[in-house]
């Protein structure tokens, strides 16, 4: 088997997984949920198809006794009880080991989880599909001779319900085969008095279009031939749809031989053309219901052909998007260099030459960046999960608020981020929220809330972790500080400096080491990633009311919109996107600490001061007033050179010693430019505002 | 005006059809000309098209009264779609409400 199929039917297999934990969740949220439980099948009986076709037979037997428990319940529109939402969960963990490690996935497991659902489920008949149904996916695939519509119609006879038939079962059947419209018929049903409950008064009018054979609806309804009235013919769709779209009535009726005439008459009326066709000019209503059932088929089925299209994705492997992102790094840089060798030359018809590919370059990396930016909420939705089974082993109530999923953050960083936050959100678990019991007692909702908020900010997305819980013990955090020798006895700190030590390295405050967090292994690693990453991890706490961990990350890590400026001979860069406002004025010997704009003390500092310079000031200086966040902060330079885009070249080490740079640039000159690291400078400066 | 309530079984399958039509057809008899009949199925746990057919002949008796009949059906399961398993239903124009 080709290693590239595989590859992506497991890709395919995880998101469907994903998919189906999410479901069950919401099955154990609302267990009537019919629509959750059908996704929960859809997605277990996909696993189940292309497992078995990709020679993965363990997952397909296995996914087919959970479908079967499933289906069960589905069948019946039984609700899902918290034993089949906690198997089939447990399940579907068994499914992703077998994709990912199959031989150290547990057979005890595997047949203690089918002994299970065969109990809970009551163990059903054993009943194999064999058959592989595919519905319309695109209107060709409509259109195209693959699939057909089937125009069916099923009269049970009378004592049908005496022979122990359930006729919507075997409609059910019938939806299952492909896209399916069904019109019940009760016009036979008698008056109340005359009612015979046994006795069945009711058919059924179904489109169906489908791969499969019309043998297959044979099938459905072979214990019903010589009894029952089933009548199956295909149905010729071209006067219902043209290409791309769905006729309207009038058209489908004319092309059915309805007088034009009356369809001309009936449109000038300005009323729906059917009524008017039945009310005003006799048409039997037969004709015109069966054109509107056909016609609403259709509209559905090309709905979800639409939908289906505007779905479309390419898999494309994130090692191919770096490699992409490097050469267009490589190219920013060159392009850079281009337009300054063409800028020394003079050469107005090579000028414009440069302005294009400086144009170019700049679309091309624009469109590079973002297919690497993916939805937060694919990072966000594992967290379900996570807090479900929380809440389960800690046995507190738990409610997770995701909010701003729809926030967009390279693959790259969202990568790294899962760790610091699962950290984060077993720590809210386990430390922040009290038990139910005291929530109740102080007054709280018994259930504690953790919410995950994503937003962007400039050049940086913070994600904030927040519980409602009891807040930071900050009495026992210096003890623990001082017990572990990270604070002398006699040191006094602020709640803010106190607040910090819970990053110290081995730092916690648990008393019992849980199976959740208390290792003395946690935050210090949350800090040291987000570090790495050039974010800033910060913890802000109320007593009673709960903590907030905010990580500030850089929303790109490659390629950034710069602010070129000049202090002596050194070039720096500042993110544009951190560039509130520039301004020029003369020099002082000896400046202010604070600037005043408008109604704001913004904290200023020259860059000759920040990062020392031998040769002589020039008589004025270029202040640039950067802001991050809620910060804000005025650097003096010699020049602002203007806009420039730059590849961010990564300082390693060095950074760690350099407090407010990030990383280094090449110029266009193959010089280099420090780049400036705004939020860290904006922070260590903050002190400076005096407080009112 | 009489309002009357009908509670359908947790167990509504054909079996059970027989008793909720007896109480349906008494209902009817007490109920006058804007009576409200509502029959509540909310707590139907097992339901199937027999029960579903008895609801249509009730919904139009009942307007055939001049009674005003309720269906209370449960937050997703067991309306008469479901029961039919149809998307659509022809043959009832009785003006029916259900409750969810």
């Amino acid at each position: 088997m080709n290693d590239k199929l595989i590859e992506t039917f497991l890709d395919e297999a995880h998101e469907l997984l994903d998919g189906l934990e999410d479901h069950l969740l919401d099955l154990e949220k609302n267990p009537s949920d019919v629509e959750a439980m059908n996704a929960a099948f859809r997605a277990l009986h996909s696993i189940k198809g292309s497992a078995s076709m990709f020679g993965f037979e363990a997952v397909g037997a296995f996914a087919h006794e959970v479908e079967a428990a499933l289906d069960h319940f589905r069948s019946q529109s039984l609700p899902a009880t918290p034993e089949l939402s906690d198997a089939v969960l447990r399940s579907r963990d068994h499914i992703r080991a077998l994709l990912d490690t199959p031989d150290s996935a547990s057979t005890e497991e595997r047949e203690d989880l089918i002994a299970t659902l065969a109990a809970i489920s009551g163990k059903v008949t054993e009943k194999q599909e064999h058959l592989t149904v595919t519905a319309p996916k695109s209107i060709r695939d409509f259109t195209a001779s693959a699939f057909k519509t089937f125009r069916i119609r099923y009269k049970p006879s009378a004592d049908a319900y005496h022979r122990g038939v359930k006729p919507e079962s075997l409609i059910r059947e019938l939806r299952e085969l492909g896209e399916a419209s069904v019109r019940c018929d009760t016009s036979g049903v008698p008056a109340l008095s005359g009612l015979d409950p046994e006795t069945c008064y009711l058919s059924w009018d179904v489109l169906l279009t489908t791969s499969v054979l019309k043998s297959a609806i044979d099938d459905v309804f072979i214990f019903e031939e010589g009894t029952s009235t089933v009548l199956v013919e295909e149905a010729d769709h071209d006067d219902v749809i043209d290409g791309n779209h769905v006729r309207r009535l009038g058209e489908i009726l004319a092309a059915r031989s309805l007088p034009e005439k009356d369809i001309n008459a009936a449109l000038s009326r300005q009323r729906p053309i059917g009524e008017i066709l039945v009310k005003d000019l006799g048409t039997p209503k037969a004709v015109v219901d069966d054109a509107l059932f056909e016609q609403q088929h259709a509209r559905g089925i090309v709905q979800a052909a639409r939908e289906e299209s505007d779905r479309k994705t390419i898999r494309i492997r994130s090692d191919k998007l770096d490699g992409l992102l490097n050469l267009v790094g490589e190219l920013v840089t060159v392009q850079a260099q281009l337009s300054q060798t063409v800028r020394d030359s003079g050469d107005r018809h090579l000028h414009g030459i440069s302005d294009y590919v400086k144009r170019l370059a700049g679309e091309l990396r624009a469109t590079s960046m973002e297919l690497r930016l993916v939805p937060v909420d694919s990072l966000f939705a594992k967290f379900k999960r996570l807090a479900r089974d929380l809440s389960k082993n800690l046995g507190k109530e738990l409610e997770l608020r995701l909010e701003g999923g729809e926030t967009e953050i390279d693959k790259s960083v969202i990568d790294v981020l899962n760790d610091p936050l699962v950290h984060l959100v077993r720590n809210a678990a386990d430390h922040g929220l009290e038990q139910t019991a005291e929530r109740v007692r102080k007054g709280k909702p018994p259930a504690g809330t953790i919410t995950m908020k994503a937003q962007h900010a400039g050049a940086f997305v913070r994600i904030s972790v927040s519980d409602d819980g009891e807040g930071l013990d900050r009495e026992k955090i210096l003890q623990k500080a001082i017990e572990r020798g990270l604070v002398a006895s006699d040191t006094r700190l602020t709640d803010d400096e106190i607040d910090q030590l819970i990053f110290k390295p081995g730092f916690s405050t648990a008393d019992v080491v849980s199976s959740v967090s208390g290792r003395g292994v946690g935050l210090d690693v949350v800090k040291t990633a987000i570090d790495q990453l050039g974010g800033i991890l910060t913890v802000h706490s109320w007593i009673g009311k709960g903590t907030e961990f905010n990580l500030d990350i850089p929303l790109t890590l490659a390629i950034i919109d710069g602010f070129l400026v000049r202090s002596g001979i050194r070039m720096y860069v500042i993110p544009l996107s951190s560039v509130d406002s520039c301004f020029e004025r003369e020099r002082s010997n000896d400046p202010e600490r604070l600037i005043v704009r408008g109604k704001d003390f913004i904290p200023y500092v020259s860059s000759r001061a920040l990062f020392g310079q031998d040769e002589d000031a020039p008589v004025r200086e270029e202040v640039v007033i950067v802001s991050v966040f809620d910060s804000k902060l005025a650097i003096g330079f010699d020049q602002v050179i203007g806009g420039y885009q730059t590849v961010i070249k990564p300082i390693g080490e060095i950074a760690r010693f350099a407090t407010g740079i990030s990383g280094a640039a090449i110029l266009a000159d193959g010089g280099i430019a420090l780049i400036l690291d705004v939020a860290a400078l904006a922070r260590s400066h903050k002190n400076a505002i005096p407080t009112v | 005006m009489l309002d009357i309530t009908v509670l359908a079984p947790e167990n509504s399958g054909i079996a059970a059809v027989a008793g909720i039509k007896a109480e349906l057809m008494a209902a009817l008899d007490k109920a006058g000309s804007g009576s409200t009949i509502l029959l509540d199925i909310s707590k139907t746990k097992r339901a199937d098209s027999s029960l579903a057919q008895l609801i249509i002949a009730f919904e139009r008796d009942a307007a055939a009264k001049g009674c005003k009949s309720v269906i209370r059906e449960s937050e997703s399961r067991h309306s008469l779609l479901t029961m039919f398993c149809c998307d659509s239903i022809e043959g009832s124009n009785a003006e029916v409400r259900h409750e969810r």
